[in-house]
């Protein structure tokens, strides 16, 4: 045939190779970027309607147990037994008047005027209070609320619900001191439900320390965020919280990659159960969502998603519950491979998450409305999406003083750019450039370097590589043997390269100072990718001088300006401009941080009012206003 | 795509291989000339001298042995052009010879006065000099100043910008870059001018050259070999080269080029010394400066330009060697009279002088920019040719206004005077 | 189709705006005008400067009434064919102020930073970088520009306050130079020196309002010719009129004269950095516009395949002219010549189009 020899497969394989196809990707993500914050008229319309559903299905449920009641009292009224199921029955029917007085129309609009608050009181209806602690905890979302359902033993038995948060309590006090007197050491023969059975649980039957009865659910939200566990009855508008406090202490140690000044000295671990628990205990809200997922076709790694349900973007959540979902591998190593695998630009070295082993650093990164996700068994936790300059902010910022603070700030960007530059310009100032330099200065190195047998790039290249391998035996070798071989070989390489002529004082001046500014940088990625650039900087320094470290530096520029974190741009909110925050190369003061990030379009983008310190506005305290 | 990504990276690494490294030169291969000197040689031809710097004698391990070593080298080469005297230069040095370090360009008297156009045309034009390197003039042969200054300084350009930068704390010299030398040259007014550098025999002869007002008997007007001194380095600086057009023609002694900085309104301070109104046979020392800058104004009437200059000076006083009470307010008066006249005349003295140079070095046709149109209008005046015959309108006030640490001054009782 | 869905701001468009307006300060025009105008050359800027953001506002009155990029509108207004001619007119247009600054950059660079480099090894880096940077898109151009834009306005200013040493304020007299009707006019008005100001319009789609086209048209060109002006004047100030004309790189010369002190001088070298950044952003910016006028009058689904083929061929086009000579008589041609059809003719008739059409009430199909 002629349309298949050598010369048409060769076309052919030429034409695949060198003819443009057009991607077939769908086009990227973009977080947008002008919000339409006010909720609509429509979403208010939708939100009534809601309202009377839930209204309705409140209706529907209390039928229901009316039906079940009446069906019951039909069935032991016509046996014919009378004694103890009928004072059961009328124990039933007390808690359904009970309800019904709850469900007062009137009442009813109140309280659905209201919403799903904490404000509202607890029904009778156990169906009922479920249904409003599974709205205030996002259920289904969220993986960390837990139910358990028990039967005291008693005439009539009583129905009770356990509600707690998984890790926050202790498992052991939770089994002997409730579940087991409730359920194991009571009789049949106890009539719980003669008199007060609140009182009468509390008096009698709870071995603990602490417990309080509470009326409403803001109490009720409140005492499960601090890992109390909640029982409530069947037929009482009452609930318990238990004292079970106990989530993991002693096997969290200090963070050892992110030591801080003045921050908490917390850091994650392994378990995921105990991570989520150290994010809730800095952020003890109920809006706080865990959402729960499995990575790893073989290796089945649960993933943590964290997120502030009323505060971040669903647009946003949505996306990254899409990515983490449309993972498919066999296993996962740790945070820093899913985040790989999800990242928008995976072959640019700038990092597009905050990885962080620090609690008191993902809480106020939740309450800004980003996403924190969590890898079983990896002490890392990355924070998403993040910008190129959050990289930059140490976590004690905000405790320390405005001035200190921003004073190291500063110090903190001007390492980076010496990181970053310092070789590349002395390699293209003295190659190039020379009349930049002070006649004394350029006459002292040139005179320094007359020993040395190498060319500058060649110097500069053995330190920077030299430095390197300082630093990368400094993390292999273990404990305090790696800092001291860290700081030891500094000094001794660098002096001994002089002496030996190898290299000249001023190189090594150099790369001490970039060295050391690398390390001002507070995350490790960043420094790293830093590390990276610096050496392309340097490459093409050596060949076009000053020309080439202008270009490559705009490349560079162009390069962040066009990259996104997880559709959020990067260089935001220099580029593209948003409202910031005061809080971009110098923050402002902590009352004026009046707004969330603009870019990540938060559902609630106030964070606290325009005049945050009440107190100014108050007459100060006078005589008399002690207690 | 992956195959078409590594095409380009290879495409583009294989062409900046190719390429070389763009002229890329080590700091050691590079032989650094601090100061060039020029003088003239018969015909068209040129004489440089380059001083080389020796960095190796910088860079030594203790800072005190350095000073006793050379740290730089002379090369002296004839050649037509700069850089034709650069090409001559490499074939001496072992090293590439590199000429964006000199600061400053010392030219003999003899090529000054011959023109220096063809000369200032390389230096512009080249990027390794810049406009702000200075330019100074040698009373004698530029070669034999370099070669004779032996300056306190560890490096000699380090000398000659220090020694340029100090020049506002007396007057006595104007520091001049090539850029405003250029630009003077350039403008259809005013005239360049240099700073004076010279040797002095160190014989500790010299008198006082420049005419001398009427009411000023302290002789002290001096060019640089005229200096009375003996000992330390040789090279003195003092005074100001007077250019027209491109070629040198006169020179202004030390205190000539004071009055012309306080006219061009760059007169931070300095000590004078002048005779004692009511003894005449002694000198009262002031320090005066400038209390704001001149106020000069140029009117032109029937081909004739009326020049008006009004110099205010303002100082404390430094020295009474008389001893009479000078604080007292109609001594004060008195002085200050005394000041303003001489300053006067001084003035008056040294624009006659720049008068029959016909260099207006003050350039007086500036100031008479704002009063014409258009640019046509302007050049058609020639101002330089109007210059020599313009009227001058001097009028000087002084104002001492402090006394030094002696608020008055006690005289010395009669009989001990016997 | 990346450049489809752009959605930049008043920054992204204030920074396209000045960075591809101020680029001219970096070469010789500055120079040029002065010996125009003499010593009235700052006016002649501003002459030049406001009356293209008169016209910009033209495009902007009728993109306010029908919304869309210039190839939309003309269509809209005047026709598939004229929206054709005109849009090959801005082809042409933005790819020789292209070549313009290839060829003036590379040739700075080779008089300026690299004496040594090979010319081709220039405009072949120039190319290249342009190149790359495109593939990003205008989007991270522009927000790059903005990036950039404080620190190349804050490195001129610099540079205008270092050298108030050398300041002659007389110099800017006798005040009107040439003549006023000369600097107003013919060298001001009638010489193009903002040629690429109309890409405003012609990318008006990726902008998010007529609001940001409004403040990119003020900012931005209104910041570059405040600071072009700013130079021109210190420019004489400092040379005077005569030794200002010499000059090939009149804001490299400034930068060169700088010299505070024993220690802070000679820092001409830093400058590079600025000027060489300014460059390839303007040399992007211009090839931008034309490859995207190249993309919306034959209705590509993408741009990116043209990119390398289309530096490729104007840094070419851009090693033609055979000396220095040679690129500025061209320049001087398309400056006064070609580009004024660009800035003046097209605006004022789309402008005129608009009024008609306003008149007998017809709309425009939306895209």
């Amino acid at each position: 045939m002629i349309t298949n020899n050598v010369i048409t497969n060769g076309y052919y394989f030429l034409k695949k190779l060198l003819l443009y196809q057009p991607p077939s990707d769908p086009p990227p993500f973009v977080l947008e970027e002008t919000p339409d914050n006010k909720p609509s008229k429509s979403d208010q319309v939708t939100g009534e309607l809601e309202n009377s559903f839930q209204n309705l299905e409140t209706f529907l449920r209390y039928a229901n147990r009316v039906i079940a009641f009446l069906t019951k009292a039909n069935m032991s009224l016509s046996q014919g037994q009378y004694s103890d199921k009928t004072k059961n029955l009328k124990i039933e029917y007390q808690a359904l008047e009970k309800q019904q007085s709850e469900l007062e129309p009137i009442l009813l609009a109140y309280q659905s005027g209201q919403g799903v608050t904490g404000e509202r009181s607890l029904s009778t209806s156990l169906e009922e209070n479920r249904q409003i602690i599974e709205t205030l905890y996002h259920l289904p979302l969220n993986k960390d609320i837990v139910f358990r359902e028990i039967d005291i033993a008693s005439d009539p038995l009583v129905k009770t619900m356990a509600v707690f948060i998984d890790g926050m309590v202790d498992t052991k006090i939770q089994n002997y001191a409730i579940f087991q007197p409730l359920m194991l050491l009571g009789s049949d023969q106890r009539r719980l439900y003669d008199g007060d059975l609140v009182d009468n649980i509390i008096r009698k039957y709870l071995p603990t320390n602490q417990v309080q009865r509470v009326v409403n659910f803001a109490k009720l939200q409140e005492g499960i965020n601090n890992g109390d566990t909640a029982l409530i009855f069947d037929g009482v508008a009452e609930a318990i919280l238990v004292n079970t406090k106990g989530w993991e202490h002693r096997s969290i140690e200090k963070p050892s990659t992110e030591p801080t000044v003045r921050g908490s000295q917390s850091g994650f671990t392994e378990n995921l159960r105990t991570n989520t628990t150290l994010i809730r205990t800095i952020m003890r809200n109920s809006d706080l969502v865990t959402e729960l997922f499995k990575v790893g076709r073989r290796s089945q790694t649960t993933v943590a998603m964290l997120y502030m349900k009323s505060v971040a973007n669903p647009k946003l959540v949505a996306e990254i519950k899409r990515r983490i979902q449309g993972v498919c591998t066999d296993d996962l190593e740790s945070s820093g491979t899913l985040i790989q695998f999800i990242e928008d630009h995976p072959l640019l070295p700038f990092p597009q998450s905050l990885s962080t082993e620090r609690p008191d650093r993902v809480g106020p990164h939740l309450s800004e409305g980003r996403v924190a996700l969590i890898v079983d068994g990896n002490p890392y936790i990355h924070i998403l999406p993040v910008s190129f300059f959050t990289f930059f902010h140490a976590s004690e910022d905000f405790s320390l003083p405005l001035p200190i603070a921003n004073f190291q700030r500063i110090l903190r960007f001007f390492g980076a750019l010496i990181a970053t530059v310092l070789p590349a310009l002395y390699i293209a100032i003295s190659y190039f450039h020379v009349e930049a330099l002070p006649t004394q200065l350029l006459l002292t190195i040139a005179g320094s370097r007359e020993d040395i047998p190498f060319p500058a790039w060649f110097e500069v290249l053995i330190m920077e590589i030299s430095f390197e391998l300082i630093r990368e035996a400094g993390v292999r070798v273990p404990g305090i043997l790696g800092t001291t071989i860290g700081i030891v070989g500094a000094i001794i390489l660098g002096q001994a390269a002089i002496t030996a002529h190898i290299v000249s004082p001023a190189v090594v001046v150099v790369i001490a100072i970039t060295g050391l500014a690398s390390f001002t940088i507070p995350e490790y990625l960043m420094s790293s990718a830093i590390r990276v650039v610096r050496f392309l900087l340097l490459l093409f320094s050596i060949y076009m001088g000053l020309v080439g470290l202008a270009t490559i530096l705009l490349w560079l520029t162009v390069i962040l300006c066009s990259m996104k974190s997880f559709g959020m741009p990067y260089m935001v909110p220099i580029a593209p401009r948003t409202i910031a925050g005061f809080d971009v190369i110098v923050r402002g003061p902590v009352y004026s941080q009046n707004q969330r990030p603009d870019a990540l379009n938060t559902i609630d983008q106030k964070r606290q009012p325009q005049i945050s310190r009440l107190w100014k506005k108050k007459q100060p305290a006078e005589k008399g206003d002690e207690e | 795509m992956r195959f078409r990504v590594a095409v380009i990276i290879m495409l583009f690494v294989t062409s900046l291989l190719i390429t070389g490294c763009n002229g890329a030169k080590e700091l050691d291969d590079v032989a650094y000339v601090l100061t060039i000197g020029v003088d003239a040689a018969e015909g068209d031809q040129l004489i440089f001298t380059y001083e080389v710097a020796i960095p190796r004698a910088l860079a030594s391990e203790s800072p005190g042995k350095a000073n006793l070593k050379a740290t730089v080298d002379f090369v002296t080469v004839t050649a037509p052009t700069l850089t034709e005297g650069r090409n001559l230069l490499n074939s001496v040095l072992a090293r590439a010879p590199n000429l964006s370090h000199v600061t400053t360009f010392v030219i003999g008297e003899d090529l000054a006065r011959k023109g220096l156009t063809g000369f200032l045309g390389m230096t512009m034009r080249l990027r390794t000099f810049r406009g702000a390197t200075d330019i100074v003039v040698v009373n004698g042969k530029a070669k034999d100043f370099l070669m004779q200054n032996t300056p306190e300084e560890v490096l000699p350009s380090r000398w000659f910008q220090a020694i340029l930068s100090t020049g506002d704390d007396t007057g006595y010299y104007l520091r001049t870059s090539l850029h405003e030398f250029y630009v003077r040259l350039k403008s259809h007014s005013g005239s360049p001018y240099a700073t004076l550098m010279g040797i002095n025999p160190l014989n500790g002869e010299g008198r006082s050259s420049g005419p001398a007002a009427s009411n000023d008997n302290v002789q002290h007007d001096y060019l640089p070999k005229d200096i009375p001194r003996t000992g330390g380095n040789p090279a003195t600086v003092v005074g100001t080269a007077v250019f027209k057009g491109d070629k040198m023609v006169g020179m202004l002694p030390s205190e000539e080029t004071r009055i012309l900085a306080m006219l061009l309104g760059n007169y931070p301070r300095g000590f004078m010394t002048i005779t004692d109104p009511l003894a005449p046979q002694h000198s009262i020392n002031v320090n005066l400066r400038l209390g704001r800058n001149p106020k000069i104004d140029v009117n032109i009437s029937d081909e004739h330009a009326i020049i008006s200059i009004n110099v205010f000076l303002k100082g404390y006083l430094a020295g009474i060697p008389s001893g009479i009470n000078y604080e007292s307010a109609e001594n004060n008066s008195i002085l200050n009279q005394q000041i303003s006249e001489m300053v006067r005349q001084k003035m008056l003295l040294m624009l006659q002088q720049t008068q029959e140079l016909g260099a207006d070095i003050v350039d007086f046709g500036y100031y008479l920019r704002p009063k014409y149109a258009t640019a046509q209008e302007f050049e058609n005046l020639h101002w330089d040719t109007l210059y020599p015959n313009a009227k001058f309108n001097v009028v000087v006030t002084t104002h001492i206004q402090l006394t030094g640490l002696m608020h008055k001054t006690a005289p010395i009782p009669s009989e001990k005077m016997q | 189709m990346s450049f489809k869905n752009d959605r930049m701001g008043t920054a992204e468009g204030i920074a396209l705006i000045f960075t591809m307006t101020i680029t001219t300060v970096f070469v010789t025009l500055p120079s040029e005008i002065v010996e125009a105008s003499g010593e009235l050359g700052w006016l002649s800027e501003i002459a030049s400067d406001l009356s293209t953001m008169a016209m910009l506002f033209l495009f902007i009155y009728v993109l306010e009434r029908f919304p869309g990029d210039l190839f939309h509108v003309s269509t809209c207004l005047l026709g598939r064919l004229c929206a054709c001619l005109i849009s090959i007119y801005y082809v042409i247009m933005f790819f020789s102020v292209a070549i313009l600054l290839l060829r003036d950059f590379s040739e700075n660079t080779l008089f300026a930073a690299l004496p040594e480099l090979d010319f081709h090894s220039a405009v072949g880096w120039y190319a290249v970088s342009v190149g790359f940077i495109l593939y990003f898109g205008i989007e991270g151009i522009a927000r790059a520009a903005y990036i950039i834009l404080p620190f190349s306005a804050g490195g001129m200013i610099l540079t205008f306050v270092l050298l108030f040493p050398h300041y002659k304020p007389y110099y800017l007299f006798p005040w009107q130079g040439t003549g006023i009707t000369n600097a107003l006019i013919k060298n001001g008005v009638l010489v193009a020196t903002n040629a690429a100001a109309p890409l405003l319009a012609v990318i008006a789609k990726s902008f998010q309002s007529i609001r940001v086209l409004r403040a990119a048209a003020i900012f931005g060109l209104g910041g570059s010719m405040l600071i072009k002006s700013i130079a021109i004047l210190i420019l004489i100030m400092v040379f005077g009129t005569s030794t200002a004309t010499e000059r090939t790189l009149p804001f490299f010369e400034m930068t060169r004269l700088i010299s505070l002190n024993r220690y802070i001088q000679r820092i001409d070298s830093i400058f590079i950095m600025l000027w060489v950044i300014a460059g390839i952003l303007g040399i992007a910016i211009s090839l931008y516009m034309g490859l995207y006028l190249i993309t919306r009058l034959v209705n590509l689904p993408t741009m990116k395949p043209l990119i390398p083929l289309v530096t490729l061929l104007l840094a070419q086009f851009s090693m033609l002219p055979p000396d220095s000579a040679s690129v500025r008589a061209l320049e001087s041609i398309l400056v006064k010549g070609y580009f004024l059809i660009g800035i003046y003719v097209i605006p004022i008739l789309l402008f005129a189009a608009t009024l008609l059409k306003e008149k007998w009430g017809t709309k425009c199909a939306s895209e």
